[in-house]
């Protein structure tokens, strides 16, 4: 036929199941969060500092290493780096078993809690592109005459924020591990530094769905951008103020901050206290070290979590959260 | 007649945009319509109208004077906006109120002219207590309504008056500007909704581009348009038969048909001889008739002649 | 096309607080070109939000395309379109990127969902604008993108709230024409809800009418306007009274309307008596229009009706 057809034509195909449908949504909000230039710097600095990381481990791997570059340049320090340095190689050699984990697990914890900071951040920077805009320009509507629900809708919005999180922070705390465990001289360290791979698993996963469900129930808070970034920054930093001067007046009030919650979940993830003790153990010397440099003020920071406390409060923004979202997001 | 608004020359430029560019109309009293595609030039021609704006270049006068910086012209002038100008917190009388003080009408008047106001545009006693926040549409739109008819302008602008009003409301706010027009007021109505206007109003006013295409009574453009050819879809039960009788009487310029429907659309030459014969051409050609409709007349087909 | 039920409701009923918005809204509805009307308020956009699940119902149950909405809702809308009233979108992407996503959203995989996109805005007159950012869009342009999103998964019915808002005339034509072939074209059941009754006679040929909560009339518009036979306005170039005279003679009621037409109740089948009487007092017209306004007077005698009742 000379002239073709080009008007309305039907489709008789098979439709995606809903799955599909909330990997859709989920990989749009992506996309939009991804959208600021910005964003796309702050990844990159955040795999940046994953490789440092990597790159540390790779350097105290290279400890063990007799006639590594590592070994000889420490040998130029004065004698007490040499000693600590020397004890510390003994005790990795003898006890690899305990000491690779011990000390991954104590650097990814700094990592983690560090490179969180950086997550909340960009999440904060993120928020109005998850629920916010929506609410502003009426899309909720739209999405409720598709063929998907508002549990659907939410599901994909939540995997968006925690895809987001894993691209910002899990992502280069993980590829650290491998990278890092990848360049040290043995392929045991893999085995012996799985405990804290656990734990960054474990504390990683937990802390990003909870980030995850707070940023989405700040975003549905109002329909203005700057209005719904403002709270959860305010948020952020009043609790980051109230810490310490609650510490000595109210300390219960230090759990109004997500920050200072998850904080308190990763102490008693990754158990630092017990690695601290077992290095105390085995190199008693450390202990006179660390109390020539502020010890009790680092046993301190890593006392005990008031779990109970953490949860309950975590618990009740959670709640919160989920009240605003049943309450804003609807299809009127 | 002398004309209620008189534009000579008109321009309003937005630096390089160009609102309206070299008007010259004259708008009589009576109900006049205002048509144009969005984006030609209305708005800017009501705000110059209403005192919001000045003009660039050239003249404009409500009832002889210019409407900017002149409350005591704009006394005489209503306007009843597009968009939603309400305020959200307060009760309609209470707002009327307001503004009744504000145009200096009498106090012990105000109340009862309020009432008055939101009596006669329908807006049902029960909603008065409520805040206007709460108002549908169609609620909202009779404020609005009232809050320009509230001083008894000479002149009621009405941007969209129609908008989200159901049949009804429709129906009475025809009826409620035809009474108005009845009674001395003059009434400018921008509406894209054709239709009503071309029941209602009398003359037009077509805008394109920032420029006046055409101005007058429906009637006078209709005269005025080079390209005009009378047509007409007659509805009957046989076109054919009829489409060959109108041929074999040499009247017709062209024809289409239209068998499934049962509609002929025909095309003539010489409009006034033509109808002098046209009942008894449709009479003998024994042809049952239903309809009979213009296809040229409507203000739809002036508006799309006119703007093409 | 089977001639299975579309929209199937068994008392419905909607109460928001005190106020009933749908009082036992029991409807079967066959495919087609269908106009719902109502006073603002009167439960027409309820009875629509609780068909697509964008309200909860409060008892009673609806069908749609044969199932279920309570239950299978999400899985029907894969098959339903909607355009609603207010001004809404997704944010932050291009026409051709949203109704692309709102393919998706439907289920339609993305390769097909980006060609289909694409194929919808050709046909709602859609140019180069559909790479721009739906935020910078005109009226006009967001109201065809509304429609490009509404069918783009194939549905096989749509649900139109005032599609021509805010349109200017032209535009208003154009949307109306290509709703007109969605239905008579291509198949898909329209449902338009509109105060514009011009636009509903033009398109739909079944109505109903919902006011305070109930359905006031169910049928086809054929069966309204027979209702309505026997009376045709005449637009003649002067002599309205002559014309009234004549009509009184021949015995046939007769009122001279606003805008200067000449409305005649010449109750019969056919306009050629009505011919007759005007060839014989030599008085051409230009126009004769049978029951012009059927719809829009059913409309206020079934409100009025539902006033009186209440």
């Amino acid at each position: 036929m000379p002239l073709h057809d080009i008007s309305y034509k039907h489709w008789q195909g098979t439709h995606l199941g809903v799955w599909d449908r909330r990997a859709a949504i989920a990989k749009n909000g992506l996309g939009a969060c991804l959208q600021n230039r910005w964003m796309w710097n702050l990844v990159v600095l955040c795999w940046g500092v994953g490789l440092v990381a990597a790159a540390l481990l790779f350097l105290v791997g290279q400890l063990l290493v007799p006639d590594s570059m590592v070994v000889g340049w420490v040998s130029k320090f004065n004698p007490t780096v040499q000693t600590f340095t020397a004890l510390l190689t003994g005790w990795l050699a003898n006890h690899p078993e305990i000491s690779v984990g011990a000390t991954q697990n104590v650097l990814f914890y700094y990592l983690c809690i560090w490179l969180q900071r950086v997550g909340i951040f960009a999440l904060g920077v993120a928020i109005p592109g998850l629920i916010t805009r929506d609410l502003a320009c009426n899309a909720i509507v739209i999405y409720s005459s598709k063929a998907v629900s508002r549990g659907d809708y939410l599901l994909g919005k939540f995997a968006t924020a925690f895809g987001f999180l894993t691209l910002v922070w899990l992502g280069p705390v993980c590829a650290a591990w491998f990278l890092g465990n990848l360049l040290s001289p043995d392929w045991s360290f893999f085995w012996h530094a799985r405990g804290a791979l656990g734990n960054i698993l474990i504390y990683g996963v937990t802390s990003m769905a909870i980030l995850s469900t707070l940023a989405l129930g700040v975003s549905a808070i109002g329909l203005k951008e700057k209005s719904t970034t403002a709270v959860w920054f305010m948020w952020w930093i009043l609790g980051g103020v109230i810490g310490p001067i609650a510490l000595h007046t109210k300390p219960w009030l230090r759990h109004l901050s997500f920050n200072f919650d998850l904080d308190q979940l990763a102490l008693a993830t990754f158990r630092v206290s017990d690695n601290l003790k077992t290095a105390e153990d085995a190199l008693p010397i450390l202990t006179t070290i660390l109390e020539n440099n502020g010890r009790s003020r680092f046993v301190a920071s890593l006392d005990t979590p008031n779990l109970a406390g953490t949860w309950l409060a975590l618990l009740a923004m959670l709640g919160l959260a989920a009240w605003i979202i049943r309450k804003r997001v609807k299809p009127e | 007649m002398n004309p209620v608004i008189q534009a000579r020359e008109l321009s309003r430029w937005y630096g390089m945009v160009m609102g309206l560019n070299n008007v010259s109309f004259d708008i009589e009293p009576g109900l006049t319509g205002l048509v144009g595609p969005n984006g030609a030039g209305k708005s800017t021609l009501i705000q110059i109208i209403t005192g919001q704006l000045q003009p660039s270049q050239g003249s404009l006068t409500v009832f002889g004077e210019v409407p900017w910086n002149n409350p005591r012209l704009l006394q005489r002038v209503g306007f009843c906006p597009e968009r939603d100008a309400v305020p959200k917190d307060l009760r309609p009388m209470e707002w009327l109120t307001g503004l009744a003080r504000l145009s200096g009408l009498a106090s012990a008047d105000i109340p009862g002219r309020c009432e008055a106001i939101l009596d006669k545009v329908k807006l049902s006693r029960e909603h008065w207590s409520k805040t206007m926040g709460q108002y549908s549409k169609g609620m909202k739109q009779r404020v609005k309504l009232a809050q320009g008819m509230l001083h008894e302008p000479d002149l009621l602008v009405l941007d969209e008056p129609m908008n989200g009003l159901d049949p009804m409301g429709r129906q009475e706010v025809a009826g409620m500007l035809a009474e108005l027009s009845a009674g001395g007021a003059s009434i400018l109505i921008s509406s894209h909704i054709l239709g009503e206007l071309e029941s209602l109003c009398r003359n037009i006013l077509i805008l394109n581009w920032g420029r006046i295409l055409a101005s007058g009574s429906q009637k006078e453009i209709r005269g005025d348009l080079k390209n005009w050819s009378e047509e007409l879809a007659v509805q009957c039960d046989e076109p054919e038969k009829l489409a060959r009788h109108l041929f074999d009487a040499g009247v017709l310029m062209g024809f289409d048909l239209d068998p499934d429907a049962g509609i002929l659309r025909i095309r003539v030459k010489d409009a006034p001889s033509f109808y002098a014969s046209w009942t008894g051409l449709l009479l003998d050609s024994k042809v049952t008739v239903h309809a009979i409709r213009s296809q040229s007349r409507s203000l739809q087909n002036i508006f799309e002649k006119v703007t093409s | 096309m089977s001639a299975r039920l579309v929209i199937e409701t068994a008392e419905l009923t909607k109460v928001f607080g005190t106020q009933k918005a749908l009082d036992g809204v029991s409807l079967a509805v066959g495919p087609g070109a269908i106009g719902l009307l109502g006073p603002n308020g009167a439960g027409k956009t309820t009875f629509m939000k609780c068909l697509l699940q964008l309200q909860p119902v409060t008892s009673g149950s609806a069908k749609l395309l044969g199932r279920e909405v309570g239950t299978e809702g999400r899985e029907i809308r894969k098959r339903v379109g909607y355009t609603p009233e207010q001004d809404c979108h997704i944010p932050g992407m291009a026409g051709c990127e949203y109704v692309t996503y709102c393919a998706q959203l439907c289920g339609l995989p993305f390769q097909v969902a980006r060609q289909r996109a694409h194929e919808m805005l050709d046909f709602v007159g859609m140019g180069q604008e559909r790479y721009r950012k739906i935020d910078t869009y005109s009226t006009g342009m967001r109201q065809r993108l509304k429609l490009a999103q509404a069918i783009v998964h194939d549905p096989e019915i749509v649900f139109l709230d005032e599609p021509t808002n805010g349109l200017d005339p032209k535009g208003q034509a154009q949307i109306l024409e290509l709703v007109q072939s969605l239905w008579r074209v291509y198949g898909i059941t329209v449902v338009l809800s509109s105060h514009l009754l011009l636009d509903v006679q033009q398109i739909c040929e079944h109505i109903i009418i919902i006011a305070r909560g109930r359905v006031l009339v169910h049928d086809s518009l054929a069966n309204l306007k027979a209702r309505r036979r026997g009376s045709a306005e005449v637009v003649v170039p002067g002599r309205q009274e002559e014309l009234q005279s004549a009509c009184a003679r021949a015995g046939w009621p007769s009122e001279v309307l606003p805008n200067g037409r000449v409305k005649v109740e010449h109750r019969s089948d056919s306009l050629n008596p009505l011919l007759t009487l005007l060839h014989q007092i030599k008085l051409p017209p230009l126009e004769i229009i049978p029951s012009p306004n059927a719809l829009e007077e059913t409309f206020v005698q079934a409100l009025e009706i539902s006033h009186a009742a209440a």
